[in-house]
């Protein structure tokens, strides 16, 4: 081969780098591993993690049929690029159109794009989307929001030079309306309100008067939920008048490694398309009139617009979007709305023999997935962790962590996924009187 | 042989759940009827409006596996994208992304639990600023054009604690679109930099249009002609001279690694692509890992959570001081840092500067061997990847997309197209080090035949391709009527 290209060495093929601009040694990086080395060394991964985990806090696990992860080792989606040339991605183009279609109707909105990164980011995507919309520069963000997603957007916004608000949560959980409606009387410039429902503690919000509020300010509503299968039981954000809804798909991608990749979703309807990030597939014809699918309405996107795209996402999470895709499939219609509904009573459940051990939950309204328990303070919290922990069993996580005023509070989250067994232990192990024993 | 699928909701069959959930337990007694009665109003009542088609197993797999046959993927074509480095994606890789102990690890788990995996997070950290010459990593960024934006935020940020605020920043036009989309973000102007007739960044321009209110300049390089930039360190100083950053775009680090550290040559804060030069899967368009590197300076900047170690244990660090803040959700894309932790690790230091070395030769090979018959619009040397345009053809009115297409039905994916820019009728190859002598040669065949075609036949290549289920795609009827959803469909 260097006899064509007619240079004499490798070296010289890279003659064109200044010698001054060459490293000077080998990379100091550690020996390399034969591929036995490798399996030897992540045989502490082969097993599935031994403890029974109420961790949900915006990454729910949920159940995945073998065939999923079957049909994602398929190279043809793992192995392939952007769909940019339609002819040989016409695999990948009709999959994003079925999960484009999927994930809208989800919402109850017209239009999905074929992802973002995780819901955070399409949180903060959606609103700087409401910013140019709008075109005022402050937005109103609720603080019962996943804590993680409103640092994202915090990071994004205030480099964007937008004017946040925040509205709290009063002491049942649930956004303040009062300060809600003040914020909308004294300023006139806002661009959207961004709520989640089921919230961060696991409570469904009154979207529909966000809306109404949001309507009469000339804002957008932004709504979030950072488990799916809430909006198969919940009437739709479309229905509550949402104009930009927003989701994490994680749950559904076949694995929580570690929180990531996830999926974010985004949807709105067709009037706010042309400001909307991200890419979309759309249906059209080849030259000899069949049906076929192809990426468009490219000019708001980086590599058409540049400097003016509304977005300058490129790679999103294709693969994990069709993890979404086929695992929603995978239930059906049916069994995704019995899944919800199994997830419902498993929080009734599991509230039910909290009572029975006398421990007392904080938040009362409707409830998804998470609960929240309080322990009265801190210290009897982390005894709590402590001992769960010595049964196998990882009872949730400290609200304190993420709100610091908040005390003693456990966010716990049960699905499909427990046994009536498991959350009965559970139950116990938080009602267990310590100092009685 | 290749099916014409139709969507996946003409398999509906109501009822046909092929998920159930636990038989097992005893919760049942709290019924449906006493669920309706709780949510009332706040009960989704419009189901009939949810477009999930119920569905059997077999008939759910076959959808998918008849779908994924009408993909070209790197296991069964070559895949020279230019500018996307689509190597292989190694076995072992993807076997340890699926193990069980991964899978479950749950960001929130005690860190003693998390211990294995955070040592992984720590080590990958170290070796993405050990290869681009860096003094610190972080692994948050999902994609390269967040790794943009927060690179971009830590000059920002940089300048600010200087008690300075610029204006405008410095994008080379042979720049990828992510680089001007997220310096508008912030609201720069974007002043572009001509390249000279060898294809480099001309210093002079760079000279011209830095000042005291410009942040600074985005680089990549080698460019997206793959031409290395054999000035950058004299640019460099340019730019820092007048209290500027050099961001790098580290999406053609193919090229270079074992043999340049960019931060060792005036970058201050650089990209990496996780899922091009560490070879994660692109999964049809991520996820992907756009782990950002800084120098000393930048460091303190870089986006949190980060992973560190003391005492003998590993620790996630949340709320860094100087820290842009939070990017995203949780810690970033582990199952993207788990495969490239082990790509490093299989190749070693040997390894990586043997892969960029044949990525070059592979392409140096292939420039040689078509420069014939394609016309090249720089004849500097490249590196890992070459720049051919479609000039010859016009007198056969045959264009870029024309060959591409062609392209198709001799089994190659086309070449990145009309990018970059600066070139009219672009075509840009990346083999990568994949490719084998034979695969090399078959496809400098097929374009080599293809030129004899536009002679020829030209009428087999304007037509292409022919091969597929699909004939070239009306692109301007699916924008003008837009249909986006299979409702939109039924509303036809």
């Amino acid at each position: 081969m260097l006899d064509t290209i007619g240079k004499s060495s490798i070296e010289e093929l890279f003659s064109s780098i200044p010698s001054s601009y060459r490293t000077s040694a080998p990379l100091e990086l550690p020996l390399k591993l034969s591929e036995l080395d490798i399996k030897k060394r992540l045989q502490v991964f082969l097993n599935h993690s031994e403890y029974t985990n109420f961790l949900g806090a915006g990454a729910c696990e949920h159940f995945s049929p073998s065939w999923i992860s079957d049909q994602l080792l398929r190279s043809e989606w793992y192995t392939s690029y952007t769909p940019y040339q339609a002819e040989a991605s016409q695999g990948t183009l009709q999959a994003i159109f079925e999960f484009q279609s999927v994930v809208s109707s989800l919402f109850g909105k017209e239009v999905a794009n074929a992802s973002m990164y995780d819901g955070a980011t399409a949180l903060t995507e959606a609103l700087l989307m409401a910013v140019r919309v709008k075109k005022k520069s402050t937005v109103v963000v609720v603080k019962s929001i996943h804590p993680e997603y409103q640092e994202t957007i915090e990071t994004y916004l205030k480099a964007a030079e937008i004017n946040t608000i925040y509205v709290n949560f009063n002491d049942q959980g649930l956004f303040d309306q009062q300060q809600l409606k003040e914020i909308l009387k004294e300023r006139k410039n806002i661009s959207a309100i961004a709520v989640q429902s089921p919230n961060f503690f696991g409570l469904t919000e009154d979207i529909d008067l966000i809306a109404k509020k949001a309507r009469n300010n000339d804002a957008l509503t932004i709504a979030c939920t950072t488990d799916m299968s809430s909006t198969i039981l919940f009437k739709s954000f479309g229905d509550s008048g949402v104009d930009i809804a927003v989701g994490e798909g994680l749950g559904f991608t076949g694995g929580m490694n570690l929180g990531g990749p996830g999926v974010g979703l985004f949807a709105c309807d067709k009037t706010l398309v042309r400001q909307m990030p991200g890419r979309l597939v759309g249906m059209t014809t080849d030259a000899n009139n069949k049906p076929g699918f192809v990426l468009t309405l490219s000019t708001r996107e980086q590599h058409i617009r540049r400097e003016r795209a509304t977005s300058n996402i490129c790679t999103n999470h294709n693969l994990t979007a069709l993890a979404f895709l086929m695992t929603i499939c995978a239930y059906g219609r049916t069994g995704f709305s019995k899944l919800a509904r199994t997830n419902f009573k498993k929080t009734l459940y599991f509230r039910e023999e909290l009572k029975k051990n006398q421990v007392p939950v904080k938040f009362l309204s409707t409830h998804y997935n998470e609960t929240v328990v309080d322990l009265k303070n801190e210290n009897i919290l982390n005894k709590k962790l402590e001992q769960a922990l010595e049964q196998k069993i990882i009872a949730g996580i400290s609200l304190k962590k993420f709100y610091p005023h908040l005390d003693g509070l456990l966010l716990i989250a049960t699905t499909e996924l427990h046994s009536d067994t498991q959350i009965k232990k559970l139950a116990q192990i938080l009602g267990d009187n310590h100092e009685s024993r | 042989m290749s099916h014409d699928e139709k969507l996946v909701f003409y398999r509906h069959s109501e009822n046909e759940a092929g998920v159930d959930f636990s038989h097992e337990d005893d919760f049942y007694h709290l019924d449906d009827t006493l669920l309706e009665q709780k949510l009332g109003d706040n009960l989704r009542k419009d189901l009939d409006q949810v477009d999930i088609p119920d569905l059997t197993e077999p008939s759910a797999v076959r959808h998918f596996t008849r779908l994924s046959k009408k993909n070209f993927s790197i296991d069964s074509e070559s895949y020279p994208l230019g500018s996307c480095t689509m190597k292989y994606n190694p076995k072992l890789h993807e076997w340890a992304a699926r193990l069980p102990g991964i899978n479950s690890l749950h960001p929130y788990m005690p860190d003693h639990l998390l211990q294995e995996a955070l040592k992984i997070y720590y080590e990958l950290q170290n070796y993405l600023s050990i290869i681009g010459g860096f003094h610190k990593t972080s692994l948050n960024p999902s994609a390269g054009a967040q790794g943009e934006f927060s690179g971009l935020l830590m000059i920002k940020k940089a300048l600010e604690d200087r008690k300075e605020k610029r204006s405008k920043i410095l994008v080379p036009k042979s720049a990828h679109g992510t680089n001007p989309a997220t310096a508008s973000f912030f609201s720069y102007t974007v002043e572009s930099i001509a390249m000279g007739s060898d294809g480099r960044i001309l210093i002079d321009e760079v000279r011209r249009h830095m000042d005291a209110q410009c942040v600074g300049l985005m680089i990549t390089n080698p460019n997206t002609l793959g031409i290395f930039e054999s000035e950058q360190k004299e640019i460099a100083e340019i730019i820092h001279e007048r209290g500027g950053y050099i961001y790098g775009d580290g999406a053609n680090l193919n090229a270079l690694m074992g043999k340049v550290k960019p931060g060792e040559i005036g970058v201050d804060v650089m990209h990496f692509n996780l899922h091009k030069t560490m070879t994660t899967p692109h999964g049809g368009g991520g996820p992907g890992c756009g782990a950002i590197g800084a120098s000393k300076e930048l460091a303190p900047y870089l986006p949190s959570p980060q992973v560190d170690f003391k005492d003998n244990k590993y620790f996630i660090k949340y709320n860094n001081k100087k820290s842009i803040g939070r990017i995203r959700s949780f810690l970033g894309n582990f199952g993207m840092i788990i495969r490239a932790w082990i790509y490093i690790r299989s190749l070693g230091a040997q390894g990586l500067t043997a892969a960029s070395e044949i990525a070059v030769l592979n392409t140096n090979y292939m420039k040689k061997k078509l420069a014939h018959e394609f016309n090249l619009p720089y004849h500097t040397d490249c590196l890992h990847e070459v720049v051919f345009d479609d000039r010859s053809f016009a007198i056969n009115n045959i264009t870029a997309l024309d060959i591409a297409k062609r392209l198709i039905d001799y089994g190659i994916h086309p070449p990145t197209m009309y990018f970059p820019l600066i070139v009219k009728g672009a075509l840009m190859i990346e083999p990568t080090e994949t490719e084998s002598l034979l695969d090399l040669d078959y496809m400098i065949n097929a374009f080599l035949s293809i030129a004899q075609e536009i002679k020829s036949t030209p009428e087999l290549v304007k037509n292409a391709p022919h091969t597929t289920s699909l004939k070239r795609l009306d692109e301007a009827k699916a924008a003008r009527k837009p249909v986006l959803t299979y409702k939109d469909l039924l509303k036809e």
